[in-house]
C-alpha cells in the first residue's frame, strides 16, 4: 500500500532497510508492489510464463538474500528490483533450454492475484507515459534498445542481427540511452521511481 | 579496457547487453571509477523504466506462496519488526550451553570421501563411532537446496548421547565467502560455526554436544562472514528435525 506524504523512492528504501533486517512483511509488500511490472518485463523477454515466474521468484529471492547489494548511491529501489529480474531473465534466455521452451511457450490461464490491483494504477499511469517517452526515440535508436534490452542480444549480436558495424550498434544503443535519459528526465518520470 | 572503452559500454552494459569478458572487464572498472559508476547509475534508472513500458502481468497467487515458503525456510527468526517475543529464559540458557559445548570442540580428522556428480552421502566412519562411544549410529540426511544441489550431508548419532557428528560432503569452494552451520531451535537459528572443507569439497567432521531434543534441524548457508548472526546468505543444505536418542 501506498502511503501519504513519502516518495515512492523513500517508501521503497524503507522496505529494503526493512528487509535486510528479516522483515518477511516488508519484503511481501515490495514484491506486491513490484511483481506485475517484474512478471511482464521476464513474460516479454523469455515468452514463456513459467520460465517466467521461476525467474521472478529467483529475483526476488536474491534481493531478499542480498539486501546488502542496493545501494541509493547507486540508483532507485525499482531500478534495482527489476535490473535483477532483467539480468536474471536474459541469463536464461541465453541457455539453450529457454529457447526450447520458448519455441514451446503456450498462454495459460492461472489464477491471478488482486492484492496488488491498486499498486497496478499507479504504475499504469507511469507506463503510458514511459511508452510514449520510448516511441520519442529514433527507430534505429528504439530498435537496437529493444533488442538489447528485450531480446537480450549484447551488443556484438544486435550489430550481427542488424548487420551493421559493430561501432554503429554501440553509438545506437548508447545515443538511444542517453536520449531515453533526457527524455525521461525532462517529462519528470525519472524521479518517479 | 581503457576508461574510454568501458564508458562507450556502459549504455549496453546497463542494458545487459555486453558478453561475459566484457562484463568483466567493465566489473573491474567500475571498482575504481566515479565518473563510470554515476554514468551506469543514470543508465539503470533509464534501463529501469523501460521495464516499465511492457505489458504488466499479474502473477499467480501460487507464485506468492512459493516465494514466501522459500523465506521461512530461511528466516532467520530475528525478525523483530513484528513484535516477535524473545525466547523464553529456559531455552535461552539451553541455547547458551548448546554453544559452550561446542566451542572448542571441533575436532581435526581426516576429510571424508568424495564422489563425482550428484555426491552420494558421507557414511559411518570409525572416527564417527569413536566420537559418539558408539558402534551402531543413525543418520539423518542434510537435504541440498537449489543453490548446491550435487551437495551431501548426514547427522549421526547414536543411543545414550545426545551428541550428534556432522559431516558434509559435495561443497564447492567457497572463494571470499564461508560455510556456516546452523541449528534451529524453537524456529530461532542458532550459528555453530564456520565450516571449512577440503580441496575435494568435504568438511571435517563436527562434534555437537547436548543437542536440544527440541530442535528443527540443521542449516548449512553461505555467508560473507564467519561472525553474522543471523542468516543472510543462500541456504546449501537443510535438514528436518534431528531426534535424540536417549
Amino acid at each position: 500500500m501506498l502511503g501519504k506524504g513519502e516518495s515512492p523512492q523513500k517508501q521503497d528504501r524503507d522496505l529494503l532497510r526493512q528487509i535486510a533486517r528479516g522483515d518477511t512483511e516488508a519484503f511481501a509488500t515490495l514484491y506486491e508492489r513490484y511483481a506485475s511490472a517484474a512478471l511482464g518485463l521476464a513474460t516479454r523477454i523469455c515468452g514463456d510464463r513459467d520460465l517466467a515466474e521461476d525467474i521472478v521468484q529467483d529475483a526476488f529471492l536474491s534481493i531478499w538474500r542480498r539486501p546488502a547489494t542496493y545501494r541509493a548511491d547507486r540508483g532507485s529501489v525499482a531500478a534495482y528490483v527489476l535490473g535483477a529480474v532483467h539480468h536474471k531473465a536474459v541469463d536464461a534466455i541465453r541457455h539453450e533450454e529457454s529457447i526450447r521452451r520458448r519455441e514451446h511457450a503456450a498462454g495459460e490461464s492461472v489464477e491471478a492475484s488482486q492484492d496488488n490491483l491498486e499498486e497496478e494504477g499507479w504504475i499504469s499511469v507511469m507506463r503510458d507515459q514511459i511508452r510514449s517517452t520510448v516511441n520519442k526515440l529514433s527507430d534505429v535508436q528504439r530498435e537496437a534498445l529493444e533488442l538489447a534490452y528485450f531480446e537480450g542480444l549484447t551488443y556484438s549480436e544486435v550489430a550481427e542481427k542488424l548487420e551493421i558495424p559493430l561501432g554503429t550498434a554501440k553509438t545506437r544503443l548508447r545515443d538511444g540511452m542517453i536520449r531515453l535519459r533526457n527524455l525521461l528526465e525532462d517529462s519528470g518520470l525519472a524521479e518517479t521511481l | 579496457m581503457t576508461h574510454d572503452e568501458v564508458k562507450e559500454l556502459i549504455p549496453a552494459y546497463a542494458l545487459d547487453a555486453v558478453g561475459s569478458m566484457d562484463r568483466t572487464q567493465i566489473d573491474d572498472h567500475l571498482e575504481t571509477c566515479d565518473q563510470c559508476r554515476a554514468a551506469l547509475r543514470d543508465h539503470r534508472e533509464a534501463a529501469g523504466l523501460l521495464a516499465f513500458s511492457t505489458e504488466p502481468s499479474i502473477p499467480s497467487k501460487g507464485l506468492r506462496t512459493r516465494l514466501m515458503s522459500e523465506l521461512s525456510v530461511e528466516d532467520n527468526g530475528s525478525s523483530r519488526s513484528r513484535g516477535k517475543a524473545p525466547a523464553p529464559a529456559p531455552a535461552r540458557r539451553g541455547l547458551a550451553l548448546l554453544v559452550a559445548a561446542i566451542v572448542g570442540v571441533i575436532v581435526a580428522v581426516v576429510a571424508l570421501f568424495v564422489r563425482g556428480g550428484g555426491t552420494p552421502p558421507p557414511e559411518v566412519t570409525p572416527e564417527m563411532r569413536q566420537l559418539l562411544g558408539a558402534d551402531s549410529l543413525a543418520s539423518e540426511p542434510l537435504q541440498p537446496t537449489r543453490e548446491l544441489p550435487d551437495a551431501s550431508g548426514q547427522v549421526f548419532r547414536a543411543q545414550g548421547t545426545d551428541s550428534v557428528v556432522i559431516a558434509l560432503t559435495g561443497l564447492k569452494d567457497p572463494g571470499d565467502r564461508v560455510y556456516v552451520l546452523w541449528v534451529v531451535v524453537e524456529r530461532k537459528p542458532v550459528r555453530l560455526g564456520e565450516i571449512k572443507i577440503d580441496s575435494e569439497g568435504s568438511s571435517l567432521l563436527h562434534l555437537i554436544k547436548s543437542l536440544p531434543e527440541d530442535n528443527d534441524g540443521f542449516i548449512l548457508t553461505l555467508e560473507d562472514s564467519a561472525e553474522v548472526v543471523s542468516i543472510r546468505g543462500p541456504v546449501i543444505l537443510e535438514s528436518p528435525q534431528v531426534a535424540v536418542i536417549r
